[in-house]
């Protein structure tokens, strides 16, 4: 229990609740983004609210970003979702976002951000694949995987260009952390 | 003019290459061949309700009401799809028609799959026998 109970502070929970707030925002808005009829691949997805877990990741830290990403696809399954779809975005949250973090490790030496987005992106259509051949109990979705990894090229792209922005934008304030 | 400051680095062609390639194989790994499309296989919660010979359905055939969602899966044509579907989702409707071996049109809230299955050509007959 140590691990999990970690040092708040007032400025650290606000931004956590900030972040959470926007993040389900992005969620909404990119429901209403018709993605699949522009690439017409099964259980694509912008992943918009990738963007504000990268950046918790990068000035918060991985307990924080944890936090938000499962208050965020929680909150989002009772507004929006059902069970299904809290499984499969809770699933694809938690793989992303333990990928982004072991590429954050070496950010800047080894990684950009675009890099750890599109590796957060494809790991989060991973996790999607791996939990709907659980809950179907076949394996007739692991064709479409192939497509879903090359769209998560594209759309790791735009999330990691959107998150270069914010960081260079934070940069140039001076705050390269929070809390 | 943005600038974006944030350059590449090596390890983000490694992270893209990766990627491509974990696609490559799991294209090889999961979509079958050149074999043909011979049959429609539907199923609910992994039973399986209907196996039908896709090439022997002239007319329009149409399956309703597998579930709550009232979903209309028809096959025509030598294909296969959802029309419609109460369902929250969707994604099987906008899968679209498949026709091709290993596609699969998918209803998770309904559990229903529907997969199309190939035959692939046994080309491996005795042609002859010599004593």
């Amino acid at each position: 229990m140590k691990n999990i109970v970690y040092k708040r502070t007032i400025k650290s929970t606000i931004v956590e609740g900030i972040l959470v707030t926007m993040a389900l925002i992005l969620s909404y808005v990119e429901r209403m983004i018709p993605i699949g009829l522009i690439i017409p691949i099964p259980g694509i997805k912008l992943g918009l609210a990738n963007i504000v877990t990268l950046f918790a990741l990068f000035y918060l830290g991985i307990k924080s970003a944890l936090l938000i990403s499962l208050l965020r696809c929680i909150i989002a399954a009772m507004l929006f979702g059902g069970i299904y779809s809290f499984l499969f975005s809770l699933s694809g949250a938690l793989l992303s976002l333990l990928v982004m973090s072991i590429l954050m490790g070496g950010y800047s030496r080894y990684f950009s951000i675009f890099g750890i987005s599109i590796g957060g992106a494809a790991a989060h259509n991973i996790g999607q694949v791996i939990i709907a051949s659980l809950v179907l109990q076949s394996t007739a979705v692991l064709p479409y995987l192939s497509l879903l990894l090359l769209s998560s090229l594209i759309t790791g792209s735009l999330t990691g260009f959107t998150s270069a922005l914010l960081i260079n934008h934070f940069d140039k304030i001076g705050v390269s952390k929070i809390n | 003019m943005i600038v974006v400051k944030n350059k590449l680095k090596p390890g983000d062609f490694l992270v893209v290459a990766l990627i491509i390639s974990l696609a490559v194989i799991s294209t090889a790994l999961f979509v079958q061949g050149e074999a043909e499309a011979t049959r429609v296989v539907i199923s609910k919660d992994g039973e399986v309700l209907y196996d039908v010979n896709l090439e022997e359905v002239k007319e329009r055939l149409e399956i309703k009401n597998l579930s709550e969602y009232n979903e209309l899966i028809v096959i025509e044509d030598g294909k296969v799809r959802f029309e419609r579907s109460n369902c929250p989702d969707q994604v099987c409707v906008r899968t679209g028609w498949i026709s091709k071996p290993g596609q699969a049109a998918v209803c998770l809230p309904a559990g229903i799959i529907v997969k199309i299955v190939g035959e692939i050509k046994d080309n491996d007959e005795i042609d002859i026998i010599l004593r």
